[in-house]
């Protein structure tokens, strides 16, 4: 017995482990001009409104590549009415628009859509003399066509099925990420409370062994004391308004503020720790810039921004605070000339827990929550904060941005007010 | 005795309850300096602290490990975070976690170097 090799049956054979568009496309082309026994045939996809000729097998030419409304074209005709289209000749045939055929060989055609039911593409044969497609050629066809569907269909739940595989990876990444950042920041949280309530525990040891009786010893033991319990409480503090950040119930109170004045008293008190990193810390600011905002939280968003420059600062750098009107905005800028920031911690800076500098032998203390809280409250104020650095030692810039309070703007207090349905009216 | 601890006002206190419960101190302020005075005075305990800069607690306390004339000092882990040790608490004498009571912490010293 012979074995007949079945070009419909290897077609279909090879579409069932076709795993991509191109491989269905290039099957379909192959045993499509073999099984018709025609001189050219077109795989066509049909691209919402419009089909497109994705891939052919021709004796010349044809439409490889282009694309054609769905109304105009043969291929569409076949796909909108569900069916299979026999043209003996296309310039007798209205359907066609005979146009796009006369720079190429075909006179004759059948077309089968793709997916009866639903179809999203078709297979076109092309003869160049006049014929007309035998019911067995179109049945033959039709097999291969529905075999290409099913292929198709494959493809895209292939597709579909690692696109959501990969989706689920990264999700589940990204909630173990948090997951860590969060776990890392309970154990910095711990033990930043911890170290100072250690310091405060031995002093107080020290004391009821009676060594407070010596006055020099009493007074450095009351320094530390208030020193560490300070420490603590601006923790706490921090703590409580990222936890009322989260929760939306951070408020400010508004009034009028001098910039020049709030930033004057904010370098008035960072002084000292400048001072004792021989840190040059300078202020150029103009003596009439008036914001809307709550001086507190301003004053507290300042002290942050200079505290960290200073603490970035190797000792004898130097800080510049300055505050300038850039048209119809107040704009205070701190610059140090100290560790700068790693290009890829940047976008991190302002989020929750976040410190670049990681592992045991990290060398600055915090909890990472300060410029969080600084966005949260510039944000409450209608401002912006942006921080720039060249990279590492090439020290920072960070810049705070609101609306200058003026007579032309004045009207826009009320509004900023009514931005909080919590927060105090006056 | 040393103390290696690089937060300036934990290190200062700790060396005086020390000092007041009669013991002679050393100072350093991170790993690499409490490798230097080990090597350089042998002390009879260390008080290692875990975060420190340049050189962590547990990295000095492993070096110490691997140095013939210094590995059978004790080392007692003092930190705020136990957590980072828990898996190489066999490195140590003793782990306290801060905040420690001086009164523990003398025990502690006192029993270890009784044995």
């Amino acid at each position: 017995m012979q074995l007949v090799r079945d070009p419909l049956l290897d077609a279909v054979s090879a579409l069932a482990s076709a795993r991509d568009e191109a491989s269905v496309c290039a099957i379909v082309r192959k045993a499509a001009r073999e099984l018709s026994e025609s001189d050219g045939v077109t795989f066509v996809l049909k691209q919402g409104k419009r089909c497109y000729y994705a891939d052919e097998d021709a004796i010349a030419p044809l439409w490889k590549g282009k694309h054609f409304p769905i109304e105009t074209c043969i291929c569409g005709w076949a796909m909108l009415n569900k069916s299979h289209v026999v043209v003996p000749d296309v310039y007798a045939d209205e359907r066609i628009p005979h146009d796009a055929y006369r720079a190429t060989f075909v006179r004759s055609l059948v077309v089968v859509p793709v997916r009866r039911e639903d179809p999203i593409a078709a297979i076109g044969a092309y003869w160049a003399d006049y014929h007309t497609a035998t019911p067995a050629e179109i049945g033959v066809l039709q097999s291969l066509a529905d075999a290409a569907a099913l292929a198709l269909s494959n493809v895209q739940l292939d597709a579909e099925l690692k696109a959501a595989l990969r989706q689920e990876r990264e999700a589940r990444a990204s909630a173990e990420g948090a997951s860590r950042l969060k776990d890392e920041f309970l154990a910095l949280l711990s033990h930043e409370l911890r170290t100072p309530l250690h310091v405060i525990n031995n002093w107080l040891w020290q004391l009821k062994q009676g060594k407070g009786n010596q006055p020099l010893i009493l007074e450095r033991a009351l320094e530390v004391i208030e020193r560490n319990t300070a420490l603590q409480s601006r923790l706490v503090d921090d703590l409580l308004d990222v936890s009322r950040a989260a929760a939306g119930k951070l408020s400010i109170d508004s009034k009028l503020v001098e910039l020049g004045t709030l930033a004057t008293a904010v370098v008035e008190l960072a002084q000292s720790s400048a001072r004792e990193k021989s840190i040059t810390l300078s202020l150029d600011a103009p003596n009439h810039l008036p914001v809307w905002g709550d001086s507190g939280r301003l004053q507290q968003v300042l002290l942050n921004v200079v505290a960290n420059g200073i603490k970035f600062t190797d000792n004898g750098g130097s800080v510049t605070v300055q505050v300038v009107r850039d048209g119809s905005r107040a704009v205070i800028e701190v610059q140090d000339n100290g560790a700068g920031v790693p290009a890829d911690f940047l976008p991190h800076m302002f989020e929750r827990f976040r410190q670049a500098d990681a592992g045991m032998t990290r060398r600055q203390g915090g909890l990472g929550l300060g410029l969080t809280i600084v966005r949260e409250i510039m944000s409450l104020h209608g401002g912006t904060v942006n921080a720039h650095s060249a990279g590492p030692n090439q020290g920072t810039t960070i810049r705070l941005e609101f609306a200058v309070a003026d007579q032309t703007n004045a009207a826009s207090e009320p509004m900023l007010k009514s931005r909080r349905a919590d927060s105090p009216v006056h | 005795m040393l103390v290696a601890e690089d937060y300036d006002d934990a290190r200062d206190v700790m060396s005086l309850v020390l000092q007041s419960a009669g013991f002679e101190v050393l100072e350093a302020r991170d790993g690499i300096e409490a490798l230097q005075a080990a090597r350089a005075n042998k002390p009879s305990v260390i008080v290692m602290d875990m975060f420190m800069p340049n050189m962590d607690g547990l990295t000095a306390t492993r070096a110490l490990r691997d140095e013939p004339e210094l590995r059978r000092i004790p080392v007692i882990a003092q930190t705020a975070q136990p957590s980072v040790i828990s898996g190489s608490r066999e490195l140590f004498d003793a782990v306290l976690a801060k905040p420690c009571s001086p009164d523990l912490l003398i025990r502690t010293i006192s029993d270890l170097l009784a044995k």
